[in-house]
């Protein structure tokens, strides 16, 4: 397991007049599970990509366990993105054996097994619905046992029951591995559901304009009256939370020192 | 016999959904016949073009259009005792090595170009030229620069095609999904692994588009480079026939030639683009999750 220390001062793109992240700094224990929830458009799935090291940073570091990403670092980092990216010319247990050449058959039917998917891995991603890509990228991503796991908003566009599931099959994962996690997400209940602590981003430039840590005992379900609760109470605190504009409204004395 | 409760996928008049083929065994007989049907679908025509060629060759009457079963006897003979199989031979590996030297230079080229931008706009303007340039033009310069030998008639097949090939590939290079190469970045494939999982498989259906344009272009250029300037294969018999006005003789090995393209394009050429187009175009078999 490893932590990770996000220093970023900002980040524009060529084009672009403004700069879609602010200053961040983001600090994740080891073994943490940390939500950045925001409205669309404040650089969220930006900030993950330059954790992953797949877009450069303006200025600033990141690190993991102290090692400078730009010293590219030994641990191992897995990504679940907002699409499931695998690859349609290979099947199920060839897009898993891409990222770990060494897994045997059992190892490959095991993880599918976790993921319900066991019996699959002879298909190709175009024989399988949306939901049973997804699993496998969750499988993919699992398979190398990551020390950090990012993942870009991997239950979007899913209908409910299928979302459900996945979020279950990513919680017992997380527990089987304790691996640190960063999770993007704009969909609070998923936030509170998952996470130890949560991150919220304001609207763009991106900057953390609340950070929450969850007390609420888990399992953690959505129509459990604490989970309302907290909820509620979060968002009566600071009703702007979600639209990203407690700073933009100049509401922070307001709601006093939210960091 | 098949018990009660069995329906054969292939018996006639009985409800659609169990007409549905449910084993393996039963697809691939399904497949067989289909393909059966296709084939014979595909003769057809040209069935009729030899009907009709018959019959005004044997209207006219003249020995500028000899009739089908005239070339049918040219080939014949010529196989039976000629040496149409010796030129055949010797036009199959012109074609084969002049095929795979294009295919290797112009598949590299065309991934450079597609890559990286700057390469590209700097051999755009000589990969323009070198479309247009004649294929006459290359082979006589070839011979003229090279001799009368193998490897100049072999340059000259290969220089004609390479630039189509890098075309093709490089509009391919350009259009190469950058999610899937993050998807290696992130994971930390090895640079050899990522090229032949991630990149090139996205490349194939741009390689086998220009496979197949290509094999039917070379193997004509071969036939010009042999009637210019070598000693055997089909292009060479062809002049000799010419010279001759031996019209048979030049059909018959047309044919014969025709043939064997055929037979590489059915046996090498589609199971390749079936087994390159396997996740992408396969049915969808109703998996729900």
């Amino acid at each position: 397991m490893i932590k990770l220390d996000v220093d970023i001062k900002g980040k524009s793109f060529l084009n672009a007049q403004n700069s879609v992240l602010g200053h961040l700094e983001i600090n994740v224990a080891k073994g943490e599970f940390v939500s950045i929830v925001g409205p669309s458009g404040t650089g969220k799935s930006t900030l993950l990509n330059m954790i992953a090291g797949l877009e450069s940073i303006d200025s600033g570091s990141i690190r993991y366990n102290d090692q400078k990403l730009e010293d590219k670092p030994t641990c191992k980092l897995s990504y679940i993105f907002q699409q499931p990216r695998l690859m349609p010319w290979l099947t199920v247990a060839e897009n898993l054996r891409l990222v770990v050449p060494e897994v045997t058959d059992s190892e490959i039917e095991s993880i599918l097994n976790k993921v319900g998917l066991e019996g699959k891995s002879a298909l190709y991603p175009k024989e399988l619905s949306g939901g049973m890509q997804r699993r496998v990228s969750i499988a993919r991503a699992f398979l190398i046992r990551p020390d950090i796991l990012l993942l870009d908003e991997p239950f979007v566009s899913l209908d409910e029951p299928n979302a459900k599931r996945l979020r279950s099959t990513l919680f017992d994962l997380w527990i089987e591995h304790k691996t640190t996690v960063v999770f993007v997400t704009h969909d609070l209940n998923e936030a509170i559901q998952l996470s130890d602590r949560i991150l919220f981003l304001s609207s763009a430039p991106g900057e953390i304009i609340l950070d929450r840590e969850i007390d609420l005992p888990r399992p953690r379900l959505p129509e459990d009256i604490h989970f309302q609760n907290w909820k509620k109470q979060l968002l009566s605190q600071y009703p702007k939370l979600l639209e990203g504009k407690i700073k933009q409204a100049g509401l922070e004395s307001l709601f006093g020192d939210h960091r | 016999m098949m018990p009660n409760n069995e329906v054969s996928p292939f018996q006639c008049g009985v409800d659609n959904k169990n007409t549905e083929p449910t084993h393996n065994s039963d697809k691939r007989f399904m497949g067989i016949k289909k393909q059966s049907r296709g084939f014979v679908r595909g003769m057809i025509p040209l069935l009729v073009i030899l009907l009709i060629w018959q019959s005004v060759s044997l209207f006219l009457n003249n020995d500028n259009l000899p009739s089908v079963a005239e070339v049918f006897l040219s080939l014949q003979s010529q196989l039976i005792h000629g040496d149409m199989l010796h030129h055949l031979m010797v036009t199959l590996v012109r074609v084969a090595i002049s095929f795979s030297i294009a295919m290797l230079l112009g598949v590299a080229i065309g991934i450079v170009m597609g890559a990286f931008p700057r390469i590209n706009e700097a051999g755009d303007s000589i990969l323009v030229i070198a479309l247009n340039v004649p294929a006459l033009v290359t082979i006589i310069l070839c011979y003229v620069w090279f001799g009368l030998v193998e490897a100049a008639a072999i340059a000259a097949v290969a220089v004609n095609k390479i630039p189509t090939v890098v075309v093709m590939v490089r509009e391919g290079a350009r259009v190469i999904d950058r999610d899937l190469l993050q998807v290696a970045q992130v994971f930390k494939l090895s640079p050899s692994r990522c090229f032949f999982k991630v990149y090139l498989p996205q490349l194939y259906p741009f390689i086998m588009a220009s496979a197949r344009s290509g094999l039917s272009l070379i193997w004509k250029i071969v036939l010009v480079v042999e009637m210019l300037g070598r000693s055997d294969g089909v292009g060479f018999q062809l002049g000799t026939f010419f010279h001759f006005f031996d019209i048979a003789g030049i059909l018959a090995y047309t044919f014969a030639f025709a043939a064997i393209i055929l037979v590489i394009e059915g046996f090498i050429m589609r199971p390749l683009d079936r087994y390159i187009a396997r996740g992408n175009y396969r049915s969808v078999g109703g998996f729900n999750d």
